[in-house]
């Protein structure tokens, strides 16, 4: 009894991740070299072709590049702002610290998809509040997410929206951890904020930076199925599709099993690599300490 | 002389604030406005007479209360299954030493490298096998285990102190015994971050309530407020934004009350979706 008491314990939680998580896995795996449509009875072993009708087709390498835009753009965006706010942030002191950060992190805990809804009426074409603004400074804004050229920065405003204050509290507390001598001294020799920021604060922060960028980048190559779906169900014209949504379509609205398998093989191959290689990174340029 | 950055950090932060809380407004100032005032030209940020038009059209044309029963239950089913599983599992990777104990570990960590939408359609097709579709244990069961919350709570209790524990088990307390009267009770805190976290997350699930729950009755409010929306461009944007304004409330009243556990918890961890 004593032997198998551990196995009990931990059995509640490892037959759902076996079932829900690894079983699919494999399963997605094994699909992927099957022709079939869901509901037909029968599924047709056609060997690596779905890999072939992915790799020589127009849609994959549109969704890879459209991936890569989204990711890039969520950098900026995730990485550039939550960053100099966190900085000013900083330097505030008292209660008022708390009340910035409580409102500036208010987006994170709605829903992404509530959100999305509430950004379709602000970037509406004619109605919305965005493009009124601008009608009343003279400009006519363009019409968004209708916009083949405007609709990634679109979804990317509402993604970073959504994200900013998430990654600004986890820069905060990455600031708060940098023992105040450091600053003292630095201060003492004459060292301009800048120089401040760039010899103390940036090297320090690395483990910090490292882990937002991996969460940025996982948000913005998964979450993001969430406004294409609502807004622009990866249009106009394929525009904002990107990996993850043209596995939904290939899986839940075209019913091509087989081809949505193997495409998201495909993506968990991609997404493990770049994990796996922000790992490496992680060893050669991350400081612990100055 | 350098300007005092003081003078510069309020005005930008208030700024960010503003953009950061604008959305949500308009959403909430939107809902109180008639059709008319809607489609007026002109920009007011407030209504001008306010309505409670939408609110009383969203509780007429869709069943609200049962979106907002559906999202309840499935939170609530997913947040104490979720809780119960890792609780029980991170004690047994803190406090036992067994056989395959470090692979079982990494096992489970691991599962946080796997997107859901990559393994999505097996899942689907294995609720379908179940006959699940549209039904609470369809919503909830995929998502009863975490490997996050057994990553957080062993850290947890590994750093609590060995000798409470061996007190109460030299007082005669199984290790069941001692797991709920003593580590649970201890670490409160941490446990109650996780659960808000966890319902936070399950509340505002949408890719997976979409594909299970096809009929009406069986959708959360995500999903079911959907149906304003309009592609050919009718979308009936008061009702909508009453809808999606009804849909936040529980999460904006949760993190007012609990807004420590979860900044708190945000930094140690993440929040999806």
């Amino acid at each position: 009894m004593r032997a198998i008491a551990p196995y009990l314990y931990i059995l509640p939680a490892f037959l759902p991740l076996v079932v829900f998580t690894y079983w699919p896995l494999l399963h997605t795996v094994q699909l992927s070299f099957y022709d079939w449509n869901m509901v037909s009875p029968t599924w047709h072993f056609t060997g690596v072709r779905n890999y072939t009708t992915l790799l020589t087709g127009e849609d994959f390498w549109l969704a890879c590049w459209n991936t890569v835009l989204y990711v890039v753009g969520m950098l900026v965006f995730s990485i550039v702002l939550p960053l100099g706010l966190a900085i000013l942030l900083a330097r505030v002191t008292g209660p008022l610290q708390t009340v910035y950060k409580v409102i500036l992190f208010s987006p994170a805990v709605i829903s992404f998809a509530v959100a999305a809804i509430t950004w379709l009426w602000i970037f509406n074409p004619i109605d919305g509040v965005l493009n009124r603004t601008l009608l009343g400074l003279g400009t006519a804004g363009p019409a968004w997410l209708n916009n083949p050229r405007w609709v990634i920065p679109a979804i990317l405003i509402i993604s970073a929206w959504k994200l900013l204050g998430y990654n600004l509290i986890i820069f905060a507390a990455g600031l708060a951890g940098i023992p105040g001598e450091y600053y003292d001294a630095a201060k003492v020799d004459g060292a301009s904020a800048f120089q401040q920021f760039w010899c103390i604060s940036w090297p320090l922060l690395t483990p910090t930076t490292f882990f937002v960028l991996v969460t940025t980048v996982i948000y913005a190559g998964q979450q993001t199925l969430i406004p294409i779906q609502i807004l622009t169900q990866g249009g106009p014209n394929k525009a904002s599709t990107n990996l993850v949504y043209l596995i939904f379509q290939y899986g839940f609205q075209f019913f091509e099993t087989g081809l949505a398998s193997a495409l998201a093989t495909l993506v968990f191959l991609l997404f493990t690599g770049v994990t796996l290689l922000q790992q490496r990174l992680l060893q050669r340029f991350v400081h612990y300490e100055l | 002389m350098r300007r005092d950055p003081h003078t510069w950090a309020h005005p930008v932060l208030v700024g960010a604030c503003v953009a950061m809380v604008f959305p949500m407004l308009w959403m909430l100032v939107t809902a109180w406005k008639s059709p008319a005032e809607i489609y007026s030209s002109g920009f007011r940020p407030w209504p001008a007479n306010p309505t409670l038009e939408n609110f009383v059209r969203v509780m007429r044309d869709v069943p609200m209360g049962r979106f907002f029963l559906n999202s309840l239950v499935v939170a609530a089913g997913i947040t104490l299954a979720r809780l119960l599983t890792s609780i029980l599992a991170a004690y047994a990777f803190a406090r036992f030493a067994f056989w395959g104990r470090e692979v079982l570990f990494y096992l489970f960590v691991a599962t946080m490298l796997v997107p859901f939408q990559v393994i999505m359609i097996p899942i689907f097709l294995t609720i379908t096998t179940f006959d699940w579709l549209n039904t609470y244990q369809g919503l909830i069961v995929p998502h009863v285990a975490s490997g996050f919350g057994v990553f957080l709570l062993r850290q947890h209790f590994k750093t609590f102190p060995l000798d409470f524990t061996d007190a109460a088990r030299i007082d005669g307390a199984t290790q069941w015994q001692t797991l709920w009267k003593v580590v649970v009770p201890s670490n409160a805190t941490a446990i109650w971050s996780l659960a808000v976290l966890f319902f936070i997350d399950a509340w505002n699930q949408y890719l997976w309530p979409l594909l299970v729950a096809t009929e009406r009755p069986m959708q959360t409010l995500p999903v079911g407020i959907q149906i304003f929306i309009n592609p050919e461009g009718g979308t009936q944007w008061g009702p909508l934004m009453a809808s999606a304004t009804l849909a936040i409330v529980p999460s904006i009243l949760l993190y007012v009350f609990a807004q420590r556990h979860i900044l708190e918890s945000a930094v140690s961890s993440g929040i999806r979706g």
